[in-house]
């Protein structure tokens, strides 16, 4: 079945979280590594998401 | 030359061969779980060790947004790659190309998109071997080009053989891990090394950034677009990652995990990339970007950073080149090779695919190393973002396979052929050959074809794959074979293989079937099938066969390819399809949701609880259900009826209802055959154990449907009848009883007159002949007398007994019974020995003990031989005083032993016996609440026979 919640969280990352990330990772101001915060944040949610389906099924 | 470094980086390759031996020999699931992410990583180890440094300089923080697109598709597998791993699960592809042939159906889309992905993946090929020429040029000199070409080809080309002789999995693998594991530590080592030494701090370095204006030239996202779609798109029809993900059958939860292990892999790579050109650029370094991991190090004087950076580029460029042209050598030998060949007349089947296979894999290797002699050199980020750009290419047709049920085939080769040409022509040729330029006929403007507008060119054969595809699928035909298909491969589709008919009914036809196409491999193919699904070679249910045929045709499919494997099915392993709609595999459904289950939502979650709520009831139910569909498949056993037949549902289900074993066989199928919708009274014989049934089922005859099963209740009638029979007994008994009293109530007076007269004639006369004859008369009536009491205690059954309770001495009672006994005459002399404690004491009627003693004494003497002994003992326990009659006699036959206390049954001659006296015995027992049991031969001897009785032990004692 499609995973329609998958799908939901997608288009709001999409619309609204990844310009936000975005902008914030590339502001003249900002520390170089931010990006990398941004993308250790997708690898924690991916994670999350991960233990969330059943990490112990074989 | 650099002696030290070129040392340094042989130890590491020798360290990381070792740590691949031992990753290799364990079996746990975190080293294997490892190994997977680590392999899939070093699917791009030599982009992430050479060309992101470069493409850092040149594209700024666009490089992290390419590698988080690349990473995305294992973050976003539940949407993209999970539909064709489920699919995988059940058909097998070995290749992208095979998913792509399966969905399309036709030789010209396996052998384009084989031709596709190969020209796509070269540019990858020849970005290894110059990443491994330049390591190998920096440890030693420019001079030794040619040799070094050689040995790399030399290299592969053992690889490439060993891994076709051992399996892929098994061995290039782990190179892979092995590679991977040396790519983190020596890009971490290498950045934090530049930056103790040329900035002295991470602070300093922050400051030098900022100062020089570095900060802000990295922000600049030129290009970011493109650069993060192709690497998004690329990475979806990456062939490796295919293989490593969807082939290799790997577990969901592997698969779950790799959707944050990779993403964290690629980060933790990434993040020493921006320190590294940044310290190249500080030190002013000549050397190139691309050469930075190993460069760095050696100028800052850490030797062995750099040959560990060295060692890694090295071991990376080989095992991701093995792997490509495996992958490349397999769907040639797919596509073209085997699809017209005759199998069948190989002898050693196996050795010549492996024979093959390396021969093409060997051709390969030598074009590629021509190829790199003859094309310009590039940079290893020209090679990637060429080799991506036509990568991509691929990834339109693979969305619609599982997103647009649609799209055709005319319109994945017509998009593919347009896209892959325009990328051809735009960017791969004039990456090997020079950049080149076109003058318009019309006007001023001249197109730039290369490298220079690469992302412009990359996203014009994209649109243009993907229009064309539309159009043709919008305005060219689609047959029904590829509807069905396209059906089959879409994302919210439950595969489930419709329930055709084979014509092989057993395992042995289906393998000497098999021989046709692949001669003697048919055994091992059919043993290898049956191994995983668990059945043996006796198999017969149509249900099994059809899976051990699935199962056949996906190892082929993994084997030969999807079109080769067709080709044998059709051949060897056709199917037919019922004249009606083609039905669902119910059982397959069943057991397809029993698995998937949990991936349901909304309502269809919903209705799958309803659906094991109504099959919990049916298995439930207290009587047998059975369900056939028209074709005599069994579709449904539920669990009461496991219970009667002793066979499980998951045992029977799925084979034919004339294959069940007897009794059930003949009596179910010819039970449906018939016209009766009921039959009451199912005798069946199991051993010596008689059971009766009561058979429904559905009024199908009277309105057949094709798709309607037919139903059978059964239920278990034995209790119910028996009770029937044994109140039919007990009627006729008390019909016998109310005769018997009567006959020995009107034969009762007249043997009294004899007796009476017998011995007034023994009196009166002392002739010897008259005397004797008297006395014989006499004795014939005391045995008339004796029937006629025991009819008479017949008739009067339970109800006649005594109530009334006494304590009572067994051993007084016995010497009674002995001594009358003495008294009557008997042709067999016999010696009775009591030994019973006087003490002992039941409670109840005298005379009834008294009878059971006479009854059961009398039938021991009958039973013994001349001289014989007859022992009455007797002990106690706490509640129970056991008394024990035994004889030494001929004992009593097994067939007897069960109906002993039934009326009339007697193991003496006809005339002899009337078979009440253990019947009254039996009753006399029970009414004084005792049980009685015999056992034959008798306790501690090998003849005779023991009657015990445990009375309850008397309260007084």
């Amino acid at each position: 079945m499609l995973n329609y919640r998958l799908v939901a969280t997608l288009l709001l990352l999409c619309i609204v979280v990844f310009p936000m990330a975005t902008q914030w990772a590339i502001e003249p101001d900002g520390n170089w590594f931010r990006p990398f915060v941004v993308w250790a944040m997708i690898v924690f949610a991916a994670y999350v998401a991960y233990r969330h389906r059943g990490p112990d099924e074989s | 030359m650099n002696p030290e470094i070129l040392l340094i980086t042989a130890a590491m390759l020798g360290l990381s061969a070792l740590v691949a031996k031992w990753l290799s020999a364990r079996t746990s699931r975190g080293s294997k779980d490892l190994a997977l992410s680590l392999g899939l990583f070093s699917g791009t180890g030599v982009f992430m060790a050479m060309g992101s440094i470069e493409m850092a300089g040149r594209y700024g923080f666009s490089i992290i947004l390419a590698l988080v697109g690349f990473s995305l598709v294992f973050v976003l597998s539940p949407l993209i790659l999970a539909p064709i791993r489920r699919l995988n699960e059940i058909i097998r592809f070995a290749t992208p190309v095979d998913f792509l042939t399966f969905r399309f159906r036709n030789k010209s889309v396996a052998m384009i998109t084989c031709v596709s992905l190969i020209v796509a993946t070269l540019p990858l090929i020849l970005a290894q071997i110059t990443a491994i020429q330049a390591v190998a040029s920096y440890l030693l000199n420019d001079d030794y080009q040619l040799l070094v070409l050689l040995l790399i080809s030399a290299a592969l080309v053992a690889i490439n053989l060993r891994s076709i002789q051992v399996g892929t999995s098994n061995h290039l693998g782990w190179i892979m891990t092995a590679a991977g594991l040396l790519l983190l530590p020596a890009l971490g080592f290498s950045a934090w090394t530049s930056i103790e030494t040329i900035f002295g701090s991470l602070g300093e370095m922050n400051n030098w950034i900022a100062d020089s204006g570095q900060l802000n030239i990295v922000k600049r996202m030129d290009l970011s677009y493109s650069i993060f779609t192709i690497f998004l798109i690329a990475s979806f029809a990456s062939p490796i990652n295919f293989s490593l993900l969807v082939s290799d059958n790997i577990s969901e939860r592997q698969t779950g995990m790799t959707s944050w292990a990779y993403p964290l892999l690629v980060l933790l790579a990434c993040i020493p990339v921006f320190p590294l050109l940044w310290a190249g650029i500080s030190v002013q370094s000549f050397s190139p970007l691309q050469e930075y991991l190993y460069n760095l190090p050696a100028l800052t004087s850490h030797p062995s950073v750099a040959g560990l950076g060295t060692a890694s580029i090295m071991l990376l460029g080989l095992s991701f080149s093995c792997s490509l042209i495996l992958i490349w050598s397999k769907i040639l030998m797919n596509s073209f090779l085997l699809p017209s060949k005759k199998l069948y007349l190989q002898p050693r089947l196996s050795a010549w695919l492996k024979q093959r296979q390396g021969l093409i894999a060997v051709c390969l290797i030598v074009f590629c190393a021509a190829l790199s002699l003859l094309v310009k050199s590039r940079s290893i980020t020209d090679y990637y973002l060429a080799g991506f750009s036509g990568l991509a290419q691929l990834t339109p047709g693979m969305l619609a396979a599982i997103y647009l049920p649609n799209v055709n085939r005319r319109g994945f080769i017509g998009g593919l052929v347009a896209g892959i040409s325009l990328w051809l022509i735009t960017i791969a040729l004039p990456l090997l050959f020079g950049d080149w330029s076109w003058q318009l006929p019309i006007s001023d403007t001249t197109i730039q074809f290369g490298m220079q507008n690469w992302n412009i060119w990359a996203i014009e054969a994209l649109l243009v794959n993907i229009t064309v595809c539309i159009i043709f699928s919008v305005f060219g035909p689609m047959d029904a074979e590829q509807k069905s298909f396209a059906a089959v491969c879409m994302i919210d589709n439950v595969y489930i293989p419709a329930r055709v008919e084979i014509t092989q009914k057993s395992v042995a036809e289906i393998t000497s079937s098999l021989r046709l196409s692949l001669g003697e491999a048919a055994d091992s193919e059919v043993a290898k099938a049956l191994d995983n699904l668990g059945f043996d070679q006796a198999e017969v249910r149509p249900s099994a066969l059809r899976q051990l045929r699935d199962n056949i045709n996906a190892s082929l499919n993994m084997r030969f390819g999807v079109l080769t494997a067709n080709r044998i099915m059709e051949k060897s392993l056709p199917v037919t399809i019922p004249a009606a709609n083609e039905p669902d595999d119910i059982y397959l459904i069943e057991s397809a949701l029993a698995i998937h289950g949990d991936r349901l939502t909304g309502i269809a979650s919903e209705l799958n609880k309803l659906r094991m709520h109504h099959r919990e009831i049916i298995d439930n139910l207290p009587i047998g259900v059975i369900s056939v569909d028209q074709s005599g498949e069994i579709i449904k056993w539920n669990t009461t009826l496991a219970d009667y037949t002793g066979w499980d549902s998951k045992t029977v289900t799925g084979s034919s209802i004339n294959d069940l074993p007897e009794p059930w066989g003949s009596a179910i199928s010819s039970f449906i055959a018939s016209d009766s919708t009921v039959l009451d009274e199912l005798r069946l014989e199991f051993g010596d154990q008689v059971r009766w049934f009561g058979l429904q089922k559905s009024a199908q005859h009277i309105n057949p449907d094709p798709d309607t099963d037919i139903v059978v209740l059964i239920e278990d009638n034995t209790k119910a009848i028996n009770l029937i029979q044994k109140a039919i007994d007990n009627e006729r008994l008390a019909s016998v009883g109310r005769l018997a009293a009567g006959v020995a109530h009107e034969i009762g007076n007249p043997v009294t007159g004899i007796a009476c007269l017998a011995q007034n004639l023994q009196h009166e006369t002392e002739t010897g002949q008259i005397a004797e004859s008297a006395e014989q008369i006499l004795s014939q009536t005391q045995r008339i007398n004796r029937i006629v009491q025991s009819l008479i205690s017949f008739s009067k059954g339970g109800s006649a007994l005594s109530k009334s309770r006494q304590k009572i001495e067994l051993q007084r009672a016995a010497e009674e019974a002995i001594r009358l006994l003495t008294m009557s005459p008997s042709p067999i002399a016999v010696n009775f020995r009591s030994i019973i404690d006087p003490e002992l004491t039941i409670d109840g009627d005298y005379n009834q003990l008294l009878q059971i003693f006479l009854n059961l004494l009398s039938n021991a003497r009958d039973a013994s031989p001349q001289g014989g002994v007859i022992s009455i003992t007797a002990d106690s326990t706490d509640k129970h005083v056991h008394l024990k009659v035994s004889d030494q006699g001929t004992g009593i036959e097994d067939s007897l032993q069960s109906h002993l206390f039934e009326p009339f049954v007697t193991s003496k001659d006809p005339g002899s016996g009337t078979g009440l006296g253990l019947w009254v015995v039996f009753n006399l027992v029970k009414s004084l609440g005792a049980e009685i049991s015999i056992s034959s031969p008798a306790e501690n001897s090998q003849c005779g026979t023991t009657a015990t009785i445990s009375f309850p032990l008397s309260s007084a004692v």
